[in-house]
């Protein structure tokens, strides 16, 4: 009997198998499904994917190496597809990466920078104690322009899409009026700028600088951060900048994306550019604290004494400068015939306005007895002052005086004294009243030559019709006195010595009357006429036996 | 407040310069100055109780060589497309730049005017075209930056329609 030809033994053993393998069966029949079916292989791979991958880049590069080419495909291609959302996703990663490969250079800079910071307050000081002097720049100021003194004067923050303002902070309060105009007109320049020069469209620094003002412009994906600066910024500040736009732009994403005009939702951002709002000095930098606190004690300490030496002397020289200029125009205050209505001081020096008779003392003459050596500059308009003693000025170029007369002003009253004779006097008491200021004439005390060539006067002048118009102006000469003091020989001796007549002219002199005759050549009357009134005493001259030469 | 950005657009010489000035300084010049670049001006106006600070970028001409910059669009809230009713080229014009502003810009409303109506007898743009215009859902205005008119309600139009 053979087993293999026995049905029951077959399934007998059949059931043994079943009984012996049945889990491994089961099995089996699981593994093929996972062989065959796709979806389940996906599904176990994805269960060890990463550690698979991590082994094998432990082992080698090759992953790697086959992977680029893929991934730089599918880059490309969603750049393509929309740049603006791969830049934005990346933005908050790159910020940082970019700004860290820079901040290596920039380190150095700053290293070397502190450095002649250091030295400069050994030899550098000396140079620029040099080129303060040189240049005639205050040393403060030379200090302050080597140190890079900075002050922000305004943040903006720009919606960077439509231009309009998001926050607005400044120095000085009165710039926000137009602050939305600024904001809008930046944008306008930086399209402008981009467009003009064909730009890439990478989101770096941007400047504008107008005259000590420059204007930093950082912008993200969503909005733009415009800092204006007086002075000269530290690079660190830039990076300030630039974390705060970046934190802005995380906090503030989907505000930024959804921006209508509403400025609401970004009111709490004013304790982002709050602390943009510095002004500093290059010298607190860290790193020079760390080094040597002594050091930067010292540098301080350099700093008050040199600007304090500089200021001390500057100060001294201004003030004393201030003070001569100040007595000058006191001086010039008092001064007759002079009015300053302003004075405007420049650059250049000074000008002084205002009035300036024309008899009143040179106001340029003054400047060296005041050591000043500012340029000045005069606008005078002529006038006439009413000063007594440019009245009495005008009235002496105006009548013109013989040496024996005095003039004096008093309260509108011309006094005349001294010795004329009546032609002058009777002259000089007409138009002594025509100058300003002249209110009477008085007269009284002058001892008054007469002449026989002369009419007769009466004591009291009447007033010819151009003066009676000013009736209030009056002639006192009621009380003249005529002086007889020396003897008439004496008299006849002094008109011999100054008129030496001629032997054919006899001359006699007797109460105030000199009495000539006899014949004379002509030039001799003349000199006659003019200058008998020279002698003292003589009051008339009497030709009635005169005959002249010349004439006969 | 609201802020919203406006551009005043159509050819060179058209009133752009003249209607914004109108509308925020009430003033007008016979002068022509030609814009260079882009002037921007603003006024806060009030529609329907809301303040809304219109920011109006005035934009200089398109000329053949000198076209309106797209980046000087961005950002718009809204358009006043300006014609100049004596010069029918500057109706081709304005449709050129239409055409750009849709590509750039995606729902914007856009007004026209159909500026120096104080000026009957050189009026050379017939009626058909306002009535083209205004079957194509786009509102018309027939404005004088001279006399003022219709210059407010233009503005006030396109502010509404904005917001
Ligand atoms: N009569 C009249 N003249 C107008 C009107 N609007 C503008 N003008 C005149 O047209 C000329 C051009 O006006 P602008 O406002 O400078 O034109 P624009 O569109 O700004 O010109 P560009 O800046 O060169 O594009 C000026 O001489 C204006 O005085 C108007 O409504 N009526
Ligand atoms: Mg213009």
């Amino acid at each position: 009997m053979s087993a293999n030809s026995n049905p029951n033994n077959e399934a007998a053993m059949q059931e043994l198998r079943k009984l012996l393998f049945e889990k491994e069966s089961v099995r089996l029949d699981e593994l093929e499904k996972l062989l065959l079916d796709q979806k389940l292989h996906a599904q176990e791979v994805a269960k060890v994917l990463a550690e698979a991958v991590d082994i094998r880049n432990q082992q080698d590069e090759e992953l790697g190496k086959s992977l680029a080419p893929t991934i730089e495909k599918s880059i490309k291609e969603s750049i393509a597809k929309d740049p603006k959302s791969l830049s934005d996703a990346l933005f908050p990663v790159m910020g940082p990466a970019i700004r860290k490969s820079i901040n290596n250079s920039i380190a150095e800079m700053l290293q070397s920078l502190n450095q002649t910071l250091e030295n400069s307050f050994s030899a550098q000081g000396l140079k620029w104690r040099l080129e303060a002097l040189r240049t005639g720049k205050p040393f403060a100021e030379v200090v302050m322009l080597n140190t890079l003194v900075y002050r922000v004067e305004q943040v903006f923050l720009i919606h960077k899409e439509t231009g309009l303002l998001l926050q607005h902070l400044s120095f000085d309060p009165s710039l926000d009026e137009d602050a939305d105009i600024v904001s809008s007109m930046l944008t306008a320049v930086q399209d402008f700028i981009h467009d003009s020069f064909s730009g890439s469209t990478d989101q770096g620094i941007e400047n504008l600088r107008m005259g000590d003002l420059e204007v930093i412009i950082e912008s993200g994906p969503g909005s733009v951060l415009a800092v204006v600066c007086r002075g000269n910024t530290p690079r660190s500040f830039n990076e300030k900048i630039q974390e705060t736009i970046e934190h802005i732009q995380q906090t503030f994403n989907k505000e930024l994306k959804d921006f209508n005009g509403d400025t609401e939702p970004f009111l709490g951002l004013d304790e982002y550019l709050q602390p943009l709002l510095v002004s500093d000095f290059k010298g607190d930098d860290d790193k020079k604290k760390k080094k040597s606190p002594i050091k930067a004690i010292l540098v301080v300490a350099l700093i008050l004494i040199a600007f304090l030496g500089w200021w001390g002397l500057e100060e001294a020289e201004q003030q004393q400068a201030q003070a001569n200029w100040d007595k000058y125009i006191s001086r010039l205050q008092t001064e007759e015939g002079i009015v300053i209505s302003n004075i405007q001081e420049d650059e250049q020096g000074y000008t002084i306005l205002g009035l300036r008779d024309p008899l009143s003392i040179d106001p340029y003459s003054l400047l060296s007895e005041y050591h000043i050596d500012s340029k000045v500059n005069f606008l005078m308009q002529p006038y006439h002052a009413l000063q007594e003693p440019l009245i009495l000025k005008r009235v002496a170029q105006l009548l013109q005086p013989p040496k024996s007369i005095q003039l004096s002003m008093n309260h509108g009253t011309l006094t005349i004294s001294g010795v004329a004779s009546n032609t002058w006097l009777s002259q000089a008491e007409k138009a002594a009243l025509y100058v300003a200021g002249v209110e009477n004439v008085d007269s009284s005390q002058v001892s008054v030559l007469s002449s026989v060539f002369e009419t007769p006067q009466n004591d009291d002048i009447k007033l010819d019709n151009s003066l009676s118009s000013q009736p209030k102006k009056t002639i006192h000469r009621n009380k003249r006195k005529i002086v007889k003091k020396a003897s008439d020989s004496d008299i006849l001796k002094r008109a011999i010595k100054l008129l030496n007549p001629p032997p054919t002219i006899e001359m006699i002199y007797a109460k105030g009357v000199l009495y000539v005759s006899g014949k004379a050549s002509k030039s001799w009357i003349a000199f006659a006429r003019e200058n008998f009134d020279k002698i003292a005493e003589v009051e008339s001259f009497n030709t009635s036996n005169f005959t002249s030469k010349g004439i006969q | 407040m609201i802020q919203k950005k406006i551009c005043v657009l159509g050819a060179a010489g058209v009133g752009k310069t003249s209607l914004t000035a109108q509308f925020v300084y009430s003033k007008f010049s016979d002068k022509y100055l030609s814009s260079m670049g882009v002037k921007i001006d603003k006024k806060v106006i009030d529609i329907d109780n809301t303040q809304v600070n219109l920011m109006i970028w005035d934009v200089h001409g398109e000329e053949k060589y000198k076209k309106i910059p797209t980046s000087y669009l961005r950002g718009s809230s809204g358009i006043l497309m300006v014609i100049d009713g004596t010069r029918p080229d500057t109706v081709t014009v304005a449709k050129d730049i239409h055409q750009r502003v849709r590509d750039e810009l995606e729902e914007v409303p856009i007004i026209y005017l159909l500026n120096k109506s104080d000026l009957q007898d050189a009026w050379s743009i017939h009626d058909g075209l306002i009535q083209e215009l205004e079957s194509s859902n786009r509102p018309v205005f027939l404005t004088s930056a001279k006399t003022g008119t219709n210059v407010e309600n233009s503005f006030t139009a396109i502010a509404k329609a904005m917001l």
